[in-house]
């Protein structure tokens, strides 16, 4: 089967700066991933390389077999760490935009997650508090049944509530079909619902390993080993 | 249930002794159907996979069994759970008796302290 | 999806434009009533002021809603696609391509709204001013006739082969408008800072750039001296006046083509590549 996410030899550098250093990676369907390093690692430009949103300066990313593209970006579902939808849309007409451009949009479980939420559908997004928009976004990207989600530090800067129902709505929409790469550095709160982690650092993955693995050969959690690992 | 996990041990492992010790405690009755994997996931708010794998220890262990479209449900045998719940209480005493002894309790001592926490008990 | 596109960005951009246009509507038939109302006036009292303030309204809304559809133009692209709403955007299943010209087309679409808004208004501001609407169907009679001539001597297939050239001529400018300002945005914006001001900058060097451009190609084309006896060669008395009106504006539009060309692939390249989100 051919390996949802996957790098080979994968660089990216700004001008002086390294980004990315020879990355190789390779995730199977229905694995959630944590991909963990400290700011500044690389985590968001090799996100924005799934994404199609930055072109490898060496190497190739390969999402379900081809380069990123129109094609790869109708299965591939991103959360950026920002609000980028536009403000002056409502619930309704952010729907009506999903469906309009991702087939794979389920506008049901959409509804469905917008009412247990309580939510006014023809409130602008401009009216909400910053963590009802946050959730807003969340439910559009997880209502898509895509092969692979990209979720660029979902859970930071949001209150513990927050946190839950993202984690919550993480869990409930899993697909064994697809992935879930999810970028943090908050990794205490994530760890239970990932099935593996990836150490980066400096634009080099360090690690690739499951969280049983972590946990049964060093005896810690992955938030432990974490600390231990990038220890200043 | 208790989902409250500690760190040095795998999350799959955990959630097994969580289970199982519902079962033997009789909070799972025999026979009792069980959520979803997705909805304990999320109660447990743990990875599917992770709660998966723990149902395939337990279906292992014969404590728990799938019917294809029903779902998942606690075992029937009363006397599967009963040697479940004999192991675990072994297990328990022997961490006891470990934990006792690293005090430096010797058995005749342990014994006399156990009958005098009873005493207490019932004033 | 480039129809998608084009609806989206419709209702993006029309929530501005539109509140303009009718506005400048109303104050144009505000403004034709209160001319009449001016007319009966005899003495100068405060009702002429207000009236005069319609009026002047009328005119400033007009003139609203033209800059307002330059500004909307430029800002849809900013906002739209280099700001926060770029990561929705660029990760939709589209090409960069459809992006571009679902841009270029609503721009085109909000042009010819504003053109016809300001000759709507004039006629409104008209049919309110008149008690009669008196036609001097005479004169309209005349003018017929001129035009029945015209068409004769030109050939009903000249005519609308001229209003197609007409048509994408205007199509090719506004083209080339937004995308002087689109490239110029790309440029500026593939900067980590000052984006803003390095787009005024990128804007000026292209206006500079085509400028230099054109009054070079004209000199090298006077200075090579086979062009003079190719043009010589042309014998352009063969060609009918029809023909010859023909050829200066498929001229011009290849010019306006070229011209876009130049912009766009530029504009393209970096927003695929230089991609330089917030």
């Amino acid at each position: 089967m051919t390996a949802t996410f996957e790098c080979r030899g994968l660089s990216k550098h700004f001008g002086a700066t390294q980004a990315l250093d020879g990355v190789n990676i390779s995730i199977a369907p229905g694995r959630v991933v944590g991909l963990l390093g400290p700011n500044g690692s690389g985590k968001t430009t090799l996100i924005k390389l799934a994404n199609g949103l930055l072109s490898p300066s060496e190497g190739e990313i390969l999402i379900c077999g081809s380069r990123p593209g129109p094609e790869t970006k109708a299965v591939v579902s991103y959360l950026p760490d920002k609000t980028c939808m536009p403000q002056w849309m409502n619930a309704q007409q952010l729907m009506d935009f999903f469906q309009d451009f991702y087939g794979d949009f389920d506008r049901q479980r959409a509804e469905e997650m917008l009412g247990r939420l309580g939510l006014d559908q023809k409130q602008k997004l401009s009216q909400m508090s910053k963590g009802t928009k946050e959730k807003v976004q969340l439910i559009m990207v997880m209502s898509r049944k895509a092969k692979l989600y990209l979720l660029d530090e979902p859970i930071g800067g949001v209150d513990p509530a927050t946190r839950d129902y993202i984690l919550d709505t993480i869990i409930r929409n899993y697909d064994p079909e697809a992935v879930v790469i999810i970028s943090t550095h908050l990794i205490s709160d994530v760890e239970k619902v990932l099935d593996e982690v990836l150490f980066i650092n400096q634009g080099k993955v360090t690690l690739q390993a499951s969280v049983d693995d972590i946990r049964q050969q060093y005896g810690m959690s992955v938030d432990e080993y974490f600390r231990e690992v990038f220890k200043c | 249930m208790d989902w409250v996990f500690n760190n040095d041990m795998p999350i799959y492992t955990q959630l097994v002794d969580k289970i199982k010790l519902s079962i033997v405690s009789g909070q799972l009755p025999p026979g009792e159907k069980l959520s979803t994997v997705r909805d304990l996931a999320a109660e447990a708010k743990v990875n599917p996979n992770t709660m998966q794998r723990a149902f395939q220890e337990l279906e292992r262990a014969g404590l728990v069994f799938s019917q294809r479209s029903s779902g998942r449900f606690v075992t029937e045998d009363v006397e599967v759970i009963m040697e479940a719940k004999k192991a675990m209480a072994r297990q328990y005493v022997e961490s006891f008796m470990k934990s006792m002894e690293q005090l430096g309790y010797a058995e005749e001592e342990i014994l006399h302290l156990l009958e005098e926490g009873k005493k207490e008990e019932k004033q | 999806m480039l129809g998608k596109l084009i609806k989206h960005e419709l209702r993006g951009s029309g929530r501005t434009m539109l509140p303009f246009i009718l506005v400048s509507l109303f104050f144009s038939v505000m403004a034709g009533l209160s001319i009449r109302g001016l007319e009966r006036q005899q003495d100068y009292g405060w009702f002429t002021v207000v009236f005069g303030i319609v009026i002047f309204l009328f005119v400033a809304g007009l003139m609203a809603v033209c800059i307002m559809s330059i500004v909307v133009v430029i800002n849809r692209f900013r906002q739209n696609l280099l700001g926060d709403e770029g990561y929705l955007m660029f990760t939709l299943p589209v090409s960069v391509d459809e992006h571009i010209w679902s841009k270029l087309i609503v721009s085109f679409i909000w042009f010819a709204a504003t053109f016809l808004t300001c000759m709507l208004a004039m006629v409104l501001m008209l049919v309110c001013n008149v008690d009669q609407f008196e036609v001097n169907w005479t004169e309209v009679g005349y003018v017929f006739s001129e035009l029945g001539r015209a068409l004769k001597n030109f050939g009903i297939l000249h005519i609308v082969g001229y209003c197609l050239e007409l048509l994408v001529m205007a199509f090719g400018s506004a083209g080339v408008t937004c995308l002087t300002f689109y490239c110029a945005m790309a440029i500026g914006y593939s900067f980590s800072n000052r984006k803003v001001l390095m787009s005024i900058l990128a804007f000026i060097g292209i206006d500079i750039l085509f400028t230099v451009l054109q009054s070079s190609v004209v000199m090298l084309l006077n200075n090579i001296p086979g062009v003079e006896r190719f043009m010589e060669n042309l014998d352009l008395s063969r060609v009918s006046a029809a023909g010859s009106v023909h050829i200066v504006l498929l001229g011009w539009i290849l010019y306006l083509v070229v011209y876009a060309a130049v912009l766009y692939i530029p504009t393209r390249l970096l927003l695929k590549k230089k991609l330089n989100l917030p």
